[in-house]
């Protein structure tokens, strides 16, 4: 116990001295936090939007003229061009007023328009932003003409369809709100998030075996204290770092998302659900566990870093195939695939995430996960101690990856 | 009463044999040597002393009884391959493996910069390992086998790295650490250091025990009764008492007639009028022993 414990100090306390994960924990909230404090900054006045902000902080106040040789528009309704677009007789009283200052430049609807799309623009100099905003005011103004200046036939062809969906199979059914773009792009980011996190710290555990083969350590620890004692004060140390990296990222991601929605609209409709928060945590650490110990396995067996590390890849295979899924695991969440998913406990960390943040779980699906994934989990952690022997952490060979899956999932005998 | 007894232990791994039937004793106030060859079995063999692996047969016997969690504290090892954390500071490295040790954090605090001083390590205590020498690195790894005051001392090739007068400080080091009775085992392929050193020996090749005992005695054993003189005047080629002459580099090795004892050859050298600037019976080095040996038994693979 007092080994595990002096392996788990001096591993926890190396990592948060060390500047790459001070930096790692502070900077990967500390950015997003700082765009929404300019952003927020920016939206000061709240009567404008973040587009009319950029168009009066960067562009020109002035509008642009119109003239149109092809006669295709009647009307220039305020509604749709606020004042941007005037028209303007001739190409020669345009050239005239821009040369004035009055115009930031002018298009010109080309006579053959209609058979050939081709209009010019005409302009002192560049502005990006201002000229990509007018450009879709532009296209709507055309649209509307084109359309016979009928407003709600307008309206209608900037939003033809609104679709509300009926299944005739109910285990494909998609039930979240689709107008809400948020119903997707929550449980894509939560998706990602998990995926991303397991994986990075999950990969800390490989390393840090492997730093004691490398630095040439391993056999003065193994003097010192027991290797499964070395194991278990290792991925204590990891989990608890990597649950603090998670807890924060994750954390500021929350509130990130909750204060932002004032500066910027398309946060309005997001929400984490707060099942996805409370349930984070044990399958977090479970996921971390399954994946840390393998890595930790891997470690064990590789002879070093890089080799460890081209092995790896077959471990996270159902994390990554749990990441190409991602659209049909959102889409269909109570289909037969994503129950299996969120049972497998290779992907259940990640999948059971998603599906608290599509939607509620039922509780039997929850309670048959978390009971599959600390069973696995404690399988894992039982084989990989097998792995934790001196022949192997002394060994050079280079990695079999059939003896490995074989030791840690059926049991081989100790060296 | 011995403080290591390995009693015929045996390791295979898959289809080879690394150690075959070895035994030997070690005990307090001494310092043995493990001599053998690259490949002949000494690490394999220390690694069952240490029990890191596990004998196929045989036993080791530590401190009166076999190796357990807390008898590992009472052992200090300086592996072959040996190492620091490379991107930790030293004396941060060092506290770890002496908590590991079974010291407390206030021993740490007394005991570390003693030795810090000792190796003149001092003002480097706060670098990592990586900004340090090999030769520091060395002595680094040093206060790590022995901060904890250990009764074992298991180190393999102490003098690699360091230089002569880092070498002296581990000599007399080592000295020190038998003098208080401690028992200390040293692999060395440096002959002349286990010549100083050592006062028992065993030589492995191939798994198996080739020889082993006090350094003087094993000397007596491999004398060939020749001796080496210095003449003032060159021999004649052939003298009475001695059945073969071998010219050196500016003397003379002489191999006595069977029955005759160096005194005996002596006095017939004397008796015939050869003038001696000196006269030493020839002892074979541990080197020539080593080679002889090795040799003997079916070579080594180097």
């Amino acid at each position: 116990m007092r080994d595990i414990l002096n392996v788990f100090k001096f591993e926890f306390m190396t990592v948060l001295r060390r500047r790459s994960f001070i930096l790692g924990l502070i900077l990967v909230p500390l950015i997003p936090s700082l765009l929404l404090g300019v952003l927020n900054l920016i939206n000061q006045d709240e009567s404008q939007s973040v587009e009319e902000v950029i168009i009066q902080e960067v562009g020109s106040p002035l509008p642009i003229g119109v003239v149109d040789q092809a006669n295709v528009i009647k009307e220039y309704p305020e509604w749709l061009t606020q004042g941007r677009l005037v028209p303007l007789e001739s190409e020669a009283d345009a050239r005239e007023k821009t040369a004035a200052g009055q115009l930031q430049g002018f298009y010109v609807i080309e006579p053959d328009y209609l058979e050939t799309g081709n209009m010019r623009f005409i302009k002192p100099q560049i502005s990006m932003i201002t000229e990509l905003l007018q450009q879709d005011v532009l296209k709507d103004l055309i649209n509307y003409n084109l359309l016979g200046a009928d407003q709600e036939r307008f309206m209608r062809f900037m939003n033809p369809a609104n679709f509300t969906f009926e299944y005739l199979n109910p285990e494909t059914a998609d039930t979240r709100d689709q107008s809400n773009a948020g119903t997707y792009w929550v449980p894509y980011a939560v998706t990602m998030f998990f995926y991303m996190i397991i994986v990075i710290s999950s990969g800390l555990m490989l390393s840090a075996v492997t730093k004691d083969k490398e630095n040439k350590t391993i056999e003065i620890l193994l003097t010192s204290a027991r290797p499964l004692h070395l194991f278990i004060g290792k991925i204590l140390a990891f989990g608890l770092l990597s649950l603090l990296q998670m807890v924060v990222w994750f954390g500021t991601l929350v509130l990130l998302v909750d204060m932002g929605k004032t500066s910027l609209p398309f946060l309005q409709n997001i929400s984490i659900p707060t099942s996805v928060l409370w349930a984070s945590v044990p399958f977090y650490i479970a996921g971390f566990l399954l994946y840390g110990s393998l890595m930790a396995g891997m470690g064990a067996v590789a002879p070093n870093l890089r080799e460890g590390n081209q092995s790896t890849f077959v471990l996270s295979l159902p994390l990554i195939f749990t990441i190409l899924s991602i659209n049909q695991l959102i889409e269909t969440p109570f289909s037969s695939f994503t129950t299996f998913m969120t049972l497998f406990p290779f992907t259940s960390p990640v999948v059971m995430l998603t599906r608290l943040s599509v939607g509620p779980v039922p509780a039997w699906q929850l309670i048959a996960s978390i009971a599959l994934l600390v069973s696995t989990v404690l399988i894992v952690i039982h084989g990989v101690a097998n792995l934790f022997s001196s022949q192997y952490l002394l060994s050079g060979q280079k990695i079999k990856i059939g003896l490995f899956l074989r030791t840690v999932f059926i049991g081989h005998p100790r060296a | 009463m011995a403080t290591i007894i390995v009693d015929k232990i045996a390791k295979s791994f898959g289809a080879t044999q690394a150690v075959k039937d070895v035994s030997f004793e070690v005990h307090p106030g001494e310092i043995f040597g493990l001599l053998g060859p690259n490949g002949s079995g000494k690490t394999t063999s220390i690694r069952v002393i240490l029990d890191i692996y596990q004998p196929d047969s045989g036993s080791v016997t530590i401190l009166d009884g076999p190796m357990t969690n807390e008898k590992l504290n009472y052992i200090g090892y300086i592996p072959e391959e040996r190492g620091l954390y490379q991107d930790v500071p030293l004396d941060r490295c060092l506290t770890y493996l002496a908590t590991l040790k079974g010291l407390t954090e206030d021993q740490i605090k007394e005991r570390l910069p003693k030795y810090l001083a000792k190796f003149d390590l001092t003002e480097h205590a706060k670098k990592k390992a990586k900004e340090l020498s090999k030769g520091m690195q060395q002595k680094g790894q040093l206060i790590a086998a022995l901060i904890h005051d250990p009764e074992i001392i298991i180190i393999d090739e102490p003098f690699s790295a360091l230089d002569p007068i880092n070498t002296q400080l581990v000599k007399d080091l080592l000295i020190e650490q038998r003098n208080a009775g401690k028992t200390i085992v040293m692999c060395t392929h440096q002959m002349n250091q286990v010549e100083q050193l050592c006062d028992r020996l065993v030589l492995i090749d191939h798994g198996q025990v080739l020889l082993q005992g006090e350094l003087s005695e094993i000397r007596n054993r491999f004398s060939t009764n020749e001796v080496i003189i210095d003449a003032l005047n060159p021999l004649p080629e052939k003298l009475n008492g001695v059945s073969r002459i071998e010219k050196l580099n500016g003397a003379y090795r002489l191999s006595p007639q069977e029955g005759l004892s160096s005194h005996e050859l002596l006095n017939e050298l004397v008796t015939q009028g050869i003038k001696l600037n000196s006269f030493e019976v020839a002892v074979p080095t541990l080197d020539e022993i080593f080679i002889k040996v090795v040799k003997e038994s079916g070579g080594t693979d180097e």
